[in-house]
């Protein structure tokens, strides 16, 4: 009778279970396409196997040496945790670990960017304008970013099983980067989480090798100062005032109707016709009724939108791939969602 | 003298047919040449097949040769100097390996291919120690080339190096063999040593060949 022979990491993916990271993520997404358990049957190669966790996932590598020890992301003390509803902390370690390590691959990858910039909302607003006709959009914005040497990230590949943030700020050797997690194609959502992270950066609410982790970013929440400046930042930056408020007469619009009108609103003002349908539908419905109905009216605006195509498709012309060693460029890409 | 070869390196060499002549060289037995459990993994060599895909028949074909002679690292290094290389993204994890294992013994030396990482070595902080430790005891693919070429004809060395893609295998190879067929011995070991030199002159404690 034939018995199938242990992995030498069964013990390992069972304990990263725990920590809700799937078994097949970390064979899909962790380890390098080569891999095999075979190679972990040796001391070293398990040390490998190790190091790459420890890496990928910003597990603290002596809890993972040690097979008695409970697993712990690494010291986290520099994130600054805006966390929502019941949220606590422990339930978005594992997520805000892995953000930062891809934060410091980023930041490599990104050494050959210009100096970053530090700008005011209405400086940037203007900028970008002064490229385009129409308004701040989100392929406006996203180059204003890299070309203010502020890489921006998609993470299109993390565990399902974790909970996520919308959007990230960190500073890592010096480096701003955003990152960018709400699975959405719509541009006008990731436009909004974009310049509100972007305001955390140029607001100063980031200290270098710190981060702000924003579990949920919308409008008009209540919230704490920081997040009420960032939103604040965000309008003045898309709609040149911090304060526009997108107001309808008393009946709602069909999707349409909104779409139509959002375009015009948008051309009067040089505003993103997304980001109107969406200022609209948060002023008239703060507790988020009317997003689907606004979702409705972005699919009418933008049918083919794929904006976490776009943020990855910068990356990878951007980014420095020979920077990195090619194990690290390989993760990179597979975390973003590259194919 | 304990050799250490990574992925990288060994790959270069085959791919330019001159690994026996770099152990020549390097006055290294086959049995003195280690590398990590994983790298007959990452180089697609436990599936013949795929390997003969990735890197062409013939280079699949040496590189099993020299999987067969090299013998494989079994003991982890320690645990704290390994810690302390954590998040030192230019470097890759194998070679991270390598480097913390040679620190623990006077006697080996490590030959790599990736100078990117050699340079995070001597300048990231967090590696100090461990490049001290390294002190001449680490070896890049320039200088093992250059050596090739003192010891043997050049004309021979040229012919293997052209008839591999060079450039795509390793850009300073590539540019230091550039003009092909009437590539010079000269200017070729100039732009190597210029290589060599500058890894030096950005603080890597290299080798120094007899």
């Amino acid at each position: 009778m034939r018995t199938a022979r242990k992995s030498p990491i069964a013990a390992d993916l069972k304990r990263l279970r725990a920590l809700r990271v799937p078994t097949a993520y970390v064979r899909d997404v962790v380890l390098p396409e080569w891999w095999d358990d075979a190679a972990a049957t040796s001391p070293i190669g398990k040390a490998e196997f190790h190091l790459i966790v420890a890496e990928c996932l910003g597990i603290d590598f002596a809890s993972l040496r040690d097979p008695q020890a409970d697993l712990a992301p690494t010291d986290l003390s520099g994130v600054k945790f805006k966390l929502t509803g019941n949220t606590t902390q422990d339930q978005v370690a594992v997520t805000s670990a892995i953000a930062m390590q891809i934060a410091r691959h980023a930041e490599v990858a990104g050494r050959s960017l210009p100096e970053a910039r530090e700008e005011g909302a209405a400086t940037i607003r203007d900028e970008v304008l002064s490229e385009r006709d129409s308004w701040v959009d989100f392929d406006g914005l996203l180059d204003w970013c890299w070309n203010a040497g502020i890489p921006v990230l998609h993470l299109s590949k993390l565990p399902k099983t974790l909970r996520k943030m919308h959007g990230m700020a960190v500073k890592v050797a010096g480096r701003p980067l955003i990152l960018l997690c709400k699975n959405q194609r719509q541009p006008a959502w990731q436009l909004f989480i974009l310049a509100h992270e972007l305001g955390h950066l140029m607001l100063g609410h980031v200290a270098d090798d710190e981060a702000l982790f924003d579990q949920e970013v919308r409008d008009g929440v209540a919230q704490d100062q920081e997040e009420l400046d960032a939103n604040t930042f965000a309008l003045e930056l898309l709609c040149g005032d911090g304060d526009t408020r997108v107001q309808a007469a008393d009946r709602w619009p069909k999707a349409p109707q909104l779409a139509e009108a959002a375009l015009r609103y948008g051309q009067r003002h040089r505003i993103d016709p997304g980001h109107v349908a969406l200022n609209f539908a948060f002023s008239a419905s703060p507790d988020g009724k009317l997003y689907p109905l606004a979702n409705a009216a972005l699919k009418i605006l933008d049918p083919g939108a794929d904006a976490p195509a776009q943020v990855r498709d910068a990356a990878v012309a951007r980014l420095d791939w020979s920077a990195l060693p090619a194990n690290a460029s390989a993760y990179l890409m597979r975390v973003m969602g590259v194919e | 003298m304990r050799l250490l070869v990574d992925n990288d390196i060994v790959l270069k060499l085959a791919s330019f047919n001159l690994w026996d002549e770099a152990l020549a060289c390097l006055e290294a037995a086959p049995e003195d040449v280690r590398w990590l459990p994983t790298a007959r993994f990452a180089l697609d060599l436990h599936r013949g097949e795929a390997a003969a895909r990735r890197w062409g028949a013939t280079i699949a074909w040496r590189l099993a040769g020299i999987a067969a002679t090299l013998r494989v690292l079994e003991e982890a290094p320690n645990d704290a100097v390994v810690a302390g290389l954590i998040n030192v993204v230019g470097i890759d994890v194998g070679e991270r390996l390598l480097f913390a294992t040679a620190a623990a013994s006077d006697s080996t030396v490590v030959a790599t291919g990736d100078k990117q990482s050699l340079l995070a070595l001597a300048n990231d902080p967090r590696c100090a120690a461990v490049h001290e430790r390294l002190r001449g005891r680490l070896i890049c693919l320039e200088q093992i080339v250059l050596q090739i070429l003192a010891h043997n004809a050049f004309a021979d060395v040229r012919a293997r190096v052209l008839q591999s893609r060079a450039l795509e295998i390793d850009r300073a190879v590539g540019i230091a063999f550039g003009a092909g067929e009437q590539a010079d011995e000269r200017e070729v070991r100039k732009a190597l040593l210029g290589y060599v030199t500058e890894l030096r002159s950005k603080g890597v404690e290299l080798y120094t060949f007899p």
